[in-house]
């Protein structure tokens, strides 16, 4: 425990010693882990703005204005028992026309039209949800069917699903291009890491040669190379835990807004946004230790 | 201290011996393409003796203390310290083996950075000792060779004895079996050699085995302990109460 603790004390010690030094490679690791973060960001937005458009997604079935009430309720029946529906949500012609004068109260003209006529123009709407955005065309073909004509005045179904089919597409692209930024990053940092250590233990290598004279293990002389490593990795983690810190403190609701995304929508996922910088804690400790672990396997023999 | 390192050592397999503390049977050691720094070497060391290895540059003798703190391997035949032939020893093994031989070199190879004090408790830390023991031992063995006015002096500031006084005592720090010595008054004047031989007696008459190499004769016929002459990687004279001859 004695040499582990001296280890990382003088791990420590030589990271501050070298902090000029390290500084580049530190700046190299944030690099790759705010492009990472980016990434898991990516992640929960495109989830969001996926999830927000998927709620408004329906089918609207326009009735004949002809049918009974027990046809009606038949035809919700049969449409329920269809695979792959969610909701049904009625609304009568009464309500339907109630909708319509609330919606166009300040039309005097539609208004006064709708006056002349001595009954409600309106038949009744049913409003289809399907289960997920691949079922909506399948129910559309399924209300198409024949047995159904004699139903339905008019289908509207608005083409929800192309725009979120084109956000999946964008979304999956751009994580695509930020996995290959990170990749590149990662690559950049592991070399730079590699090199930095290369250069302590150069400057160092008098100290390792006594050392060794001396009887210290292998792993005695090579640990405090790996913590020096591990304090990079903290040091960039911490740099951009404080970038992103600025962003939502100053940029982060213009971007919200731009995304038409609600600021406590987006931070009722704050459990995933924890994870993300947990995970990314994790993946610079990874990232140091290896580079710095072959580093020091090649450079540091007893 | 003393007690965890006697541990780190029957791990290893070997144990505090009475008989000879280094055996070297037929040994040779030849670099390529046509070298042959050590011959055949037959050499036996008891526990406590006091050996100088002399000869020529070139005679084997930097050789001869590689091999003992396994940082070369035999080409042939066996080494044996205590009990535990390091022959072909495994590379975790080397820093137990270190850790029972004290190595004095003639360029000290202190740290510049550390002071007195700091250098030779390097020699505990790297073997885990704990800081306790560190405080009670350094200043005890900084007594041991008269440098415990200076214990605060950078390398630098002392002189070429008082720097190898310095790497005597963190040689000795961890109470090893046996003390090394290559040229160690190589870089230093009459007086300051004759200190520190004196030293390296003290070592030696408190129990341990010392191997001295050097080519200064005025220091070995001054000893007048067991010489061994090597010549061109060979034992031509092996004498207990010898002299330089060459």
């Amino acid at each position: 425990m004695t040499t582990f603790f001296r280890a990382i004390y003088w791990g420590l010690k030589s990271f501050f010693r070298h902090f000029g030094l390290s500084f580049i490679t530190i700046l190299i690791i944030t690099f790759s882990l705010f492009s990472l973060t980016t990434l898991l960001f990516l992640n929960i937005i495109s989830d969001i703005l996926l999830k927000n458009l998927e709620g408004k997604i329906d089918i609207n079935i326009y009735l004949k204005d002809n049918l009974t009430e027990n046809e009606i309720k038949d035809f919700k029946n049969s449409l329920a028992n269809e695979p792959g529906v969610k909701e049904i949500i009625y609304i009568s012609p009464e309500e339907a026309l109630e909708r319509f004068k609330e919606k166009h109260k300040k039309d005097e003209v539609i208004l006064k039209s709708l006056e002349i006529l001595d009954k409600n123009p309106l038949g009744g709407l049913i409003v289809l949800r399907a289960r997920s955005l691949q079922d909506y065309s399948f129910l559309l073909n399924r209300v198409s069917d024949p047995k159904y004509e004699k139903f339905i005045e008019e289908k509207d179904f608005q083409e929800y699903e192309k725009i979120v089919l084109t956000i999946k597409n964008i979304s999956s692209k751009i994580r695509y291009s930020t996995l290959l930024i990170v990749g590149i990053f990662t690559l950049i940092s592991i070399v730079a890491i590699f090199n930095s250590i290369r250069l302590a233990i150069y400057k160092r290598d008098e100290e390792i040669k006594i050392m060794r004279l001396i009887g210290a293990t292998a792993s005695f002389a090579r640990t405090p190379f790996i913590v020096e490593s591990v304090f990079y990795g903290l040091f960039a983690w911490l740099i951009n835990l404080l970038i992103f810190f600025i962003i939502f403190k100053f940029g982060f609701q213009r971007i919200l807004n731009f995304l038409e995304i609600e600021e406590n929508l987006f931070f009722s996922y704050q459990k995933e946004i924890i994870y993300s910088f947990v995970g990314v804690l994790i993946f610079s400790i990874f990232l140091t230790i290896l580079s710095s672990w072959l580093a020091v396997r090649k450079y540091i023999k007893i | 201290m003393v007690e965890q390192t006697l541990r780190k050592r029957q791990v290893v397999g070997s144990r505090p011996t009475t008989g000879f503390m280094i055996k070297f049977v037929n040994v040779s050691k030849f670099y390529p393409p046509d070298t042959f720094a050590l011959k055949d070497i037959n050499l036996y060391v008891k526990g406590g003796e006091f050996v100088s290895i002399v000869g020529q540059s070139g005679a084997g003798k930097t050789t001869f203390i590689k091999l003992l703190i396994a940082e070369e391997k035999p080409t042939s035949g066996k080494i044996i310290i205590g009990d535990w032939d390091i022959s072909n020893i495994k590379p975790k093994e080397i820093p137990y083996l270190r850790r029972q031989i004290g190595v004095v070199f003639q360029d000290f190879k202190l740290l510049k950075e550390k002071n007195v004090y700091e250098n030779v408790a390097f020699g505990l830390e790297v073997i885990g000792a704990k800081g306790r023991v560190i405080k009670e031992v350094v200043p005890q063995v900084l007594k041991i060779v008269g440098l415990e006015k200076k214990m605060f002096k950078f390398p630098q500031e002392l002189s070429a004895g008082e720097a190898q006084r310095v790497s005597i005592a963190r040689a000795l720090v961890h109470k090893p079996k046996i003390l090394a010595a290559d040229e160690p008054t190589g870089n230093v004047d009459l007086i300051n050699a004759r200190e520190i031989i004196d030293l390296f007696k003290k070592i030696n008459e408190l129990g341990t085995t010392v191997i001295l190499v050097t080519h200064n004769r005025e220091i070995v016929n001054y000893l007048k302990t067991r010489v061994i002459i090597l010549e061109q990687g060979q034992i031509i004279s092996d004498q207990r109460k010898g002299k330089y001859l060459l």
